[in-house]
């Protein structure tokens, strides 16, 4: 264990286990290590000490969400956070038929896709819903501004714990084939996918463009001037009947924003039209 | 919830246990499938956690004795070096319904765990 006062691993596992559950106890303190540096580099602390000071100081919604991302360490998950998945997948999917027009054509963008999970996660359940994308395609945009990340989404090979994290066994014998001690996704669900590098800052966004926009545990770690900058761009990309996704536990309280918030199903959307206009063309 | 290792290695029903305690779960320990039997008549598991290669009798036998019984017992989930797709495949045909790969972390153990619980 390193030299991290125990009184320090005591108040971040209890912020931990009361909001997710997990239970760190002593004899696994130095599970949070790792945890600790990651956190102090993402908050722009010097050390966990500095980082521990600034939590005692007040901690502010973004700093428990990171928190908490770090903890969990679920960032490279498949299907992450089911019941959101279930409303992509159930409720707006299917609901995105109505406003597709003549091309049919359902687009969505995962802007910050890292290892390719998330998007890969949706093509999954569609085949799992026996979609018809011959009928209705559905074009999957995922970009990372990370390049390395990128390449190892394009790829679509993982290792035994990769797929092991969310993903249910049927799904991996099923949608993967086993290449030695990797497993490597099959066309059937990549050729869906197409990937390129976008910088949420700097690039250039397009206009009117998606159906669904998945931004998920990325404005958490932004600026508040970045965020500012960010989210109306989101908005000018959807499509009128478009929504944008954050990940669990974001929201756009205190931003100003253009969006409607409201719950479906059990997810918090965002709503470039109004949320009643969407569900009554049901 | 308790939990069933039905595992012949003892550093590694150990280390199972520790997580599965870390994370609110109960568990006794098997030292093979036909103790694991035993065990599971006598008392009321929520979950199985079963390797694949121990002696007397093994984790597909257990599978195979405990499909054609009537022993109640909770979702099976296979714990095991054996990762080779038909190895998979039979596991899941004989009644297992989560397949945990090892080497695996404290995450993956109860994510599977999690994900059967949400299936049900």
């Amino acid at each position: 264990m390193s030299n991290t006062p125990k009184h320090i691993y005591e108040f971040f596992a209890d912020i931990i286990h009361k909001r997710t559950g997990i239970f760190y106890p002593e004899k696994n303190y130095y599970q949070l290590d790792g945890r600790f540096e990651k956190l102090a580099t993402l908050l722009n602390y010097k050390d966990i000490e500095e980082t521990y000071n600034a939590f005692k100081g007040g901690v502010t919604e973004d700093m428990e969400l990171i928190l908490l991302d770090v903890a969990t360490n679920n960032e490279t998950l498949f299907f992450r956070d089911k019941p959101l998945f279930d409303t992509v997948l159930k409720t707006l999917i299917p609901h995105m038929k109505k406003f597709t027009g003549i091309s049919k054509e359902i687009k969505i963008w995962c802007c910050a896709c890292s290892s390719g999970q998330e998007p890969y996660s949706i093509v999954m359940g569609l085949l799992e819903a026996n979609w018809n994308f011959s009928e209705y395609p559905i074009k999957i945009y995922a970009t990372d501004i990370d390049e390395k990340i990128l390449e190892k989404a394009e790829n679509g090979v993982y290792d035994t714990i990769e797929v092991q994290r969310g993903l249910p066994i049927q799904l991996l014998t099923k949608y993967f084939v086993q290449e030695g001690e990797f497993w490597k996704i099959k066309n059937d669900v990549k050729k869906h996918v197409s990937f390129g590098k976008f910088n949420l800052i700097q690039s250039s966004f397009p206009v009117s463009r998606y159906d669904i926009l998945l931004c998920r545990n990325v404005l958490i770690y932004q600026k508040p001037e970045d965020k500012a900058l960010v989210i109306p761009k989101l908005y000018s990309a959807l499509k009128d009947n478009g929504v944008l996704i954050l990940g669990a536990g974001e929201s756009l309280i205190g931003m100003k924003s253009e969006f409607t918030s409201e719950i479906l199903d059990k997810s918090l959307i965002h709503f470039k039209s109004k949320p009643d206009d969407f569900k009554k063309s049901a | 919830m308790k939990v069933l290792i039905v595992e012949d290695s003892k550093p590694i029903s150990t280390m199972v246990g520790s997580m599965l305690e870390g994370n609110g779960y109960s568990f006794e320990v098997a030292e093979n499938g036909k103790i694991g039997i035993e065990m599971l008549q006598k008392e009321k598991f929520d979950y199985v956690l079963l390797d694949w290669n121990m002696p007397v009798m093994n984790g597909e036998e257990f599978l195979i004795e405990v499909g054609k019984s009537s022993i109640p017992h909770g979702p099976i989930l296979m714990m095991t070096t054996e990762s080779k797709m038909e190895k998979i495949s039979r596991a899941i045909e004989l009644g297992a319904v989560e397949y945990i790969m090892k080497p695996f972390t404290v995450e993956v153990l109860i994510e599977k765990i999690e994900l059967v619980k949400e299936a049900a």
